[in-house]
């Protein structure tokens, strides 16, 4: 048996005791107790701010209330359901796992085969990472599928949120943007998991790519080819830290855009359909499976550096590749377009959602 | 305390439902999107205050359970404004906010969740609850399969023993059978005594004269009377008679 072998099987056993560890922690999490703030709404009293503006009670139609004070309304409703929303993420979550015999194993194993695949497929048979381009084809290839992955799972779930609810929206006062928000967080739930398989891929790129070089070192130390692999070795540095930053504005963004998705469904109930070309299309216009150089020199540059620019997952995708395979701090260009993207797009979502809201209940 | 002023509320009855981007623009091409209004209620301003029990009578159609729904805050009126001080628990169709395929276990701690309660709030009433419904044996089956007497026990049973400080009665109750309804009675008078405000929807006169103090007759989307209960009620007997 091969070193190769060898380090194949550690990482999966380790995987696989990690799962069952997991598994359990699941089961305690769906125990545990939110903190709640009780609002004043509860107890409900009569004592006026302002005229049309009720302190204490749920507010709502405000006429003339002003922008702030509707935010701050907001923010009490919200904390007022958030047991709601942590019961419909629950729920989400159990009726997922509920008939298949891996369960939760499933959420690591489904990004990590289809990375093999791919890995075989895009660098074997397409030689797509041998370029020279990419540091390690693998890593790569990983976290764009990871992050492409939660960005397709939490938008298809939003395009459902509103018009699978429709029962519960015609016959009690529910905020109605807690759908899409509970569908993000389940998909983001389901994320941290595909993050572990991301973190098998790095450990067993590492191991295999600073024993080659070792390798490579005893054998001929000043060569051309070994000072490329010495470079090209996967380390894992206190960089890997930065890529919680790049998850956050992630969900945000797919906040922002799930709200405009399940907005736009109620009235359109092909969005289904149409979302599902346009996610293809964008899958393959952002460089997850290919090495951004590749448009250096075809005809198709000038439009495809163009694409890059105004496509929000290039800028979250490079984040997270720079700081996990190029083990570098992003520039603070990266860091503020990627938060600019997440809050451009949650605040779009947001404005449309609420100007469309209160008609949702005419397209049952 | 609840507060309706000057509501009104509009549908659009459109003759086709357009429902896909394909139709919608197709549509919008050929200058069919008909518009046909329909003003479900009309200029309706009506206050309840604390310890009042309003009663909502009229024809079928005239418009009862879009002001529950109103009031409830489930819609949106197209004029006027909807004021309310207090925790709501609306009774709106059988079910309201039940999943049917989870248990009734589930769905109590759903519901509750819904009206916006917390868990703890909700497992500390849990007994209660189940107590109050009479189903201790059928709590772990889905609510699917349950009757629709035994649903609207549990709704019943759910929105009033969180002790509610509105509470909106659409019609659900004429399906318990006798004990349930003298109970449901008696519960809905020992909260009325606490304090909080009921709006009342039914067909039943003997049920409305037992328990409401005010009551409203609409017609057509109109108030036609708001008053004494004695007096709506032989002004509503009469038109019904004169009808027949």
């Amino acid at each position: 048996m091969n070193w190769r072998a060898a380090a194949s099987l550690f990482v999966v056993s380790a995987a696989c005791y990690k799962i069952y560890i997991i598994q359990s922690a699941v089961a305690r999490l769906s125990a545990v107790k939110i903190q709640i703030i009780d609002t004043q709404a509860h107890k409900g009293y009569n004592n006026r701010s302002a005229p049309g503006v009720k302190k204490g009670g749920i507010i709502k139609y405000l006429g003339n209330g002003g922008v702030l004070l509707k935010i701050v309304n907001s923010i009490k409703v919200f904390k007022h359901y958030s047991y709601l929303l942590q019961q419909l993420v629950s729920r989400d979550f159990k009726v997922k796992y509920k008939r298949s015999v891996l369960g939760v194993a499933w959420s690591v194993l489904n990004p990590l085969f289809t990375m093999i695949i791919l890995n075989v497929v895009f660098s074997q048979l397409f030689g797509l990472g041998r370029s020279g381009a990419i540091k390690s084809y693998p890593v790569y290839l990983l976290t764009g599928i990871v992050l492409f992955n939660y960005f397709s799972e939490a938008t298809n779930l939003c395009n459902g949120a509103v018009v699978g609810n429709f029962n519960l929206l015609t016959k009690v006062y529910i905020p109605k943007y807690i759908f899409p928000l509970s569908k993000v967080l389940s998909a983001a739930i389901n994320l941290l998991f595909s993050l572990l398989a991301l973190y098998i891929i790095v450990f067993e790129e590492a191991i295999r790519t600073h024993i080659e070089a070792a390798n490579a070192m005893a054998v001929a130390p000043k060569a051309k080819e070994t000072l490329v692999l010495v470079a090209n070795q996967v380390n894992i540095s206190w960089t890997h830290l930065l890529l919680p930053y790049d998850l956050i504005c992630m969900i945000i963004f797919c906040i922002g855009i799930g709200l405009f998705l399940s907005a736009l469904t109620v009235f359109f109930r092909d969005m289904f359909y149409i979302w599902g070309v346009v996610l293809t299309a964008w899958n393959y216009l952002t460089p997850i499976m290919y090495p951004e150089s590749i448009i250096a020199g075809s005809r198709f540059e000038p439009f495809m550096s163009a694409v890059y620019k105004i496509n929000p997952l290039y800028y979250f995708i490079k984040y997270a590749r720079t700081a996990v395979l190029d083990n570098a701090v992003p520039s603070w260009q990266l860091h503020v377009a990627c938060l600019v993207c997440a809050f451009a797009m949650l605040i779009i979502g947001l404005l449309f959602f609420r100007k469309k809201q209160d008609k949702f209940i005419y397209y049952i | 305390m609840l507060k309706i002023d000057n509501v009104s509320m509009k549908f659009n009855l459109g003759k086709d439902k357009v429902n896909t981007l394909k139709e919608f623009l197709i549509k919008k091409a050929k200058r069919q999107i008909v518009v046909n209004e329909f003003w479900a209620l009309k200029n309706i301003s009506v206050e309840v205050k604390p310890g009042e029990v309003l009663g909502l009578v009229g024809s079928n159609g005239a418009g009862k359970s879009t002001l529950l729904k109103v009031m409830a805050g489930v819609m949106k009126p197209t004029k006027g404004t909807m004021e309310k001080v207090g925790t709501l628990a609306p009774m709106i169709e059988l079910g309201a906010g039940f999943d049917m395929e989870l248990t009734a276990h589930e769905n109590v701690f759903l519901n509750g969740a819904i009206l916006g309660y917390t868990k703890e709030f909700l497992e500390s009433k849990y007994d209660e609850i189940v107590a109050f419904s009479e189903l201790q044996s059928f709590m772990d089956v889905p609510v699917r399969n349950f009757s629709s007497g035994m649903v609207a026990r549990l709704a019943f049973s759910i929105a009033t023993l969180v002790a509610p400080q509105i509470l909106l009665v659409d019609e659900i109750l004429s399906v318990g059978d006798p004990p349930f309804q003298q109970k449901s009675e008696a519960k809905m008078m020992s909260m009325i005594n606490g304090g909080a405000t009921v709006v009342f929807v039914s067909h039943s006169m003997a049920q409305i004269k037992k328990i409401c103090t005010k009551a409203l007759w609409i017609d057509h989307g109109e108030m036609k009377m708001l008053g004494e209960i004695k007096e709506v009620l032989s002004e509503y007997d009469k038109f019904n008679d004169a009808k027949r």
